[in-house]
């Protein structure tokens, strides 16, 4: 099944034309940015950052972070059917390795160390940032494997604006969503309201039972609601006030596997409220963040988990000089857990500091340096450097250079330090050490641009927490030792030629992670050593044409290496047609997913949906 | 020129994604012998892997390994295998997490039927003509429930409310004597029905968390009994036992108490001739002889194990390793002195054993 990934290879080369090519889509290129945030990649220079924009996060409407994270990033999710528990291997990392950030604050819950991306809707968001690897020094917990960043822009200047959404597909799934945005110079107002429903009652052939039956999922719907305010106000040039309210509430009954008919339910409710102020001043970039988190998770109706975080961010870009700049800042975090099987509190303190400094144009070296502490007691010391180098001899031929060396962190879950049976308060933080390169290069041509970026990575885990049989229970302990390592592959391709514009981005990861704590050095479970995907774009007049490429190599399920899942491969495709109407822009999309009808398991025993339809109508007034 | 050469690429790639139309699925083909002379292994898988049964042959001393899928035309049980009953060489696979029973032909462990509209089955035993009791933990773990099927129909007739969490049951003296572990919460008690009435007879008080019993020469009935935790489950406020049961009196004739605060007494097995039984504690195999009159302070083997069995015919002990959880378990065999003579690697997480000799 390694031919998967040769298909996506040789249609993108033979799409292809000389070998020439460029800075990719995903290595981010510096916009003009509203007050609010200071670029990922003033900071986070040196490292792979991958942003997708609006335009980019629509291309599948009405889809979540984990679609757009497979399909487009390439990235593995581990998922166990459509719309349920979706979490993400960054670089073959675990579930609770990477940092999914709002508006910049951690909304991983601070019980189960990790987020579900099938319940982060993108309707609402305005972009979302890959920023991949060891990226603790600037982030904080989590990030070992890197950071998800969700942001909302507010926009000024605009007038009032209507959009409507309304996305059918196969099996009963149903999305509409109202979004309204009002501006003027000083204030900007965003509300949106959207309901996803899906029956999920798709067929699918069971492999797993004798005589292979046809059979229907009976328990798998989902009904959520997605409620986002943001409200901004400029008092003046600048400084910009912002307060953004996130609601989501999702019911789902959960998928069993193939081999069973279990009728598990979850209810999940997150709350999270964000309130910030900015100011500008000629080398001052202030910023003061207050922001209010609730999640609860209640399973079986009965098994009740809420948390709260109250969070508290202050940090100053502080330009010093014309080559050089600090950031530095403060992060305090009052968590309140109450759980069935534990209640607790606690307190977590980051201190951070980032210095950037180019001495000459070419080079651009960043120190960071974070001390994270938890109550009492201290996680170490995390420090990154991180550097570009674009000389003169390669920026002429569109290269340039990166290189990081870095530590990360996580601070172990509250689960993992209190549940009740075999919490172990004993426990260290996760500890990994990262050291990556890479070679970005682009080219414009009249008629066509070329990105593409290379990276190379090799990460050591220490301290890797699993859970322990450990008498009559199950207990946390700091016993794994991880490496992972890597190459990373993105290129992206934009042609013109009459009225034609296509598209292209492939994205390849390569990644061996394997458990340095047994002698047999095996992989660990669930982590690919090939994922790939090719996104290809036609746009003719009004109308555009998608072609999505997706591909899963063979994984592993079990410790022990002894049993396997295949590849396996996902063609979609979309055509979209736009047009106006009474000054009304009308957008119609009709897409085919899983084209080829591929009946695969993401995970074991894990039914997925055959081919499937879904057709969107967007109005904007 | 380039704009045709991209619109035939792209047409290739369509072309190129018909071949991935069908994944294949492959069935693993094993060379199954005679199950006649060896012993199954129940391996209980985990949530998101299925059980699977194997086969140690005494004839060979090989296991032959998921021969369930083998002789199922790749097709799996499901999770959390919890016993093989077999009956008039009629095998029955209580499968918690497929809420079934699997009814298997045992001469070539091809699957012949099921029991369905079971919540959480734990156990069978066959206690009359063409009936059968299943012992259920219920939808939510919390059950106390048996049903009452029948076997020729395959289809539950009643259901029998006893203590909660039933787990194992055996047929001594014409009664039908129930262990209520718990479930996924505590109990302490044994109830005793009449199964030619299917009426509650007695229910017997033990300690908390009765796990496991078997039937001395004597005709007693000895309990293993887990304890219970204190709620924050820093230790164990009431300690494992063992408990000599007088079925008749229907009281404790004789207890022992385990004195660790973390660990209890499981497993609990014992020979053909009713007179020595062996258990798992405290990382590591005990024995007992029927009229001692004191625990055994050490164990006979120093080694944690998940599983216990005897082969009746040879008195060897037979122990499952599940390792780590997540990784295929083995099996090691003892001499009754506690000599391990051999080892093999079975499934993931092996539990119990059903002996074929």
């Amino acid at each position: 099944m390694k031919t998967g990934f040769c298909v996506l290879l040789i249609a993108f080369l033979l799409s292809g034309t000389t070998a020439y090519a460029q800075l990719g889509s995903d290595t981010l290129l510096l916009e003009a940015v509203e007050i609010k945030s200071v670029p990922l990649e003033k900071y986070g220079l040196g490292t792979k950052i991958q942003t997708f924009d609006q335009e980019q996060l629509r291309i599948f409407p009405s889809s979540n972070l984990s679609d757009l994270l497979s399909r487009q990033a390439g990235v593995y999710i581990k998922s166990y059917g459509p719309g349920m528990l979706s979490s993400i291997s960054l670089r073959g990392t675990g579930a609770g390795h990477t940092g999914v950030f709002w508006n910049g604050i951690n909304i991983n819950y601070p019980s189960l160390g990790q987020s579900d991306f099938a319940l982060l809707p993108l309707v609402g968001v305005d972009q979302v940032a890959i920023h991949y690897g060891a990226t603790g020094a600037l982030y904080g917990t989590d990030a070992i494997g890197g950071a998800i960043h969700l942001s909302q822009k507010s926009n000024f200047k605009q007038g009032s604006q209507v959009r409507l959404d309304q996305m059918l597909g196969s099996f009963g799934r149903m999305r509409s969503s109202v979004n309204y945005r009002w501006s003027n110079d000083q204030w900007s107002i965003s509300t949106l309201i959207d309901r996803l429903a899906a029956e999920n009652d798709f067929e699918y052939i069971n492999t797993a039972k004798i005589g292979r039956p046809k059979e229907r999922l009976d328990h798998g719907a989902i009904s959520q609601y997605n409620v986002q305010q943001s409200i901004a106000w400029k008092p003046g040039a600048l400084s910009q006030i912002s307060v953004n309210a996130w609601y989501t509430t999702t019911d789902r009954e959960l998928q069993p596997t193939m081999l069973s008919n279990t009728k598990d339910t979850q209810a999940d409710q997150n709350l999270r409220l964000m309130a910030d102020y900015s100011l500008m001043s000629d080398n001052h970039f202030w910023q003061i963040k207050f922001a209010y988190l609730s999640d609860q998770l209640l399973y079986n109706e009965s098994d009740d988990s809420k948390t709260k975080q109250h969070i508290i961010k202050l940090e100053d870009d502080w330009s010093i000089a014309d080559k050089l700049s600090i950031k530095y800042g403060a992060l305090y975090n009052y968590v309140t857990a109450d759980l069935s099987a534990y209640e607790e509190e606690e307190s977590r303190t980051d201190l951070f500091a980032s210095a950037r400094w180019q001495p000459i144009s070419s080079f651009t070296l960043v120190g960071s340096l974070r001390q994270a502490l938890v109550d009492d007691w201290t996680i170490p010391l995390t420090p990154a450097v991180n550097a570009t180098w674009s000389p003169d001899f390669l920026q002429n031929k569109g290269f340039s250079l990166r290189a990081s060396w870095a530590r990360s962190f996580k601070t172990p879950t509250l689960n993992d330090r209190y549940w009740r049976p075999g919490g172990n308060p004993d426990l260290l933080a996760e500890d990994g050490i990262s050291y990556e390169a890479g070679v970005d290069f682009s080219k414009k041509r009249k008629n066509s641009s070329w990105g593409a970026s290379l990276t190379v990575f090799d990460m050591l885990v220490d301290n890797w927490i699993l859970w322990q049989p450990k008498g009559s229970f199950w207990s946390p302990e700091n016993i794994q030792k991880v490496n992972s390592s890597g190459v990373e592959m993105s290129i992206s391709v934009t042609q013109r030629l009459a009225n034609f514009v296509l598209d292209q981005s492939l994205q390849y990861h390569l990644n061996r992670t394997v458990n340095l704590s047994n002698t047999e050095r095996r992989d660990l479970p669930y982590t690919p050593r090939h994922t790939g995907a090719l996104l290809q774009k036609i746009n003719f007049n009004s109308w555009q044409a998608i072609i999505n490429h997706q591909y899963t190599g063979e994984r592993f399920i079990t410790a022990d290496n002894a049993q396997m899942l295949p590849a396996f491969y996902e063609l979609n495709l979309g055509l979209s047609y736009q047009f106006s109407w009474n000054g009304t822009k009308i957008t119609a999309q009709a897409n085919v997913h899983n084209v080829s009808n591929v009946m695969y398991q993401n995970m074991n025993l894990r039914a997925m949906p055959g081919r499937n339809y879904t057709f969107n109508l967007t109005i904007e007034l | 020129m380039k704009m045709l050469n991209q619109f035939k690429s792209f047409l290739l790639i369509l072309l190129l994604s018909a071949v991935f139309g069908c994944n294949n699925y492959e069935t693993p083909e094993i060379e199954v012998g005679e199950f006649s002379n060896g012993v199954w292994v129940i391996n209980e898988g985990g949530f998101s892997v299925s059980g699977e049964l194997s086969f140690y042959s005494f004839d060979t001393e090989d296991v032959q390994n998921n021969v369930y899928a083998a002789q199922n035309g790749g097709a799996m049980p499901g999770s959390f295998l919890q016993s093989l009953t077999v009956f008039n060489n009629t095998g029955y696979l209580a499968i918690d997490n497929a809420n079934q029973v699997q009814i298997i032909d045992m001469a070539d462990l091809r699957v012949t039927g099921q029991i369905n509209d079971l919540a959480k089955p734990q156990q069978l035993l066959v206690v009359g003509n063409n009936k059968a009791y299943v012992s259920e933990w219920g939808e939510d773990g919390f059950g106390t429930q048996i049903a009452v099927v029948n076997l020729s129909t395959r289809t539950i007739t009643e259901r029998i409310t006893v203590g909660q969490g039933p787990k194992q049951m055996i047929l001594a003296n014409g009664s039908v004597y129930v262990l209520n572990t718990g479930g996924f919460g505590s109990d302490d008690n044994m109830t005793v029905i009449n199964p030619t009435t299917d009426e509650v007879e007695n229910t017997i008080t033990l300690v908390d968390g009765p796990n496991s019993m078997v039937v001395d020469a004597e005709g007693f009935i000895w309990v293993a009994c887990s304890g219970r935790y204190a709620p924050d489950f820093s230790r164990l406020e009431v300690s494992g036992a063992l408990l000599k049961v007088d079925p008749g009196l229907g009281e404790i004739v004789e207890r022992f108490d385990f004195e660790s605060e973390f660990s209890s007494p499981s497993e609990l097995a014992i020979t053909a001739n009713g007179q020595r039984m062996y258990y798992l504690y405290n990382g590591g195999v005990y024995d007992f002889a029927i009229n001692a009159s004191a625990l055994n302070d050490s164990p006979l083997i120093e080694r944690s194990f998940y599983g216990l069995g005897i082969n009746n015919r040879t008195g060897q002990l037979f122990l499952s390793d599940p390792l780590d959880f997540n990784s295929d378990g083995k099996i090691v065999i003892y001499s009754s002195a506690g000599i391990a003579l051999d080892s093999a690697n079975v499934g993931l997480v092996p539990s119990s054993f059903y002996f074929v000799n």
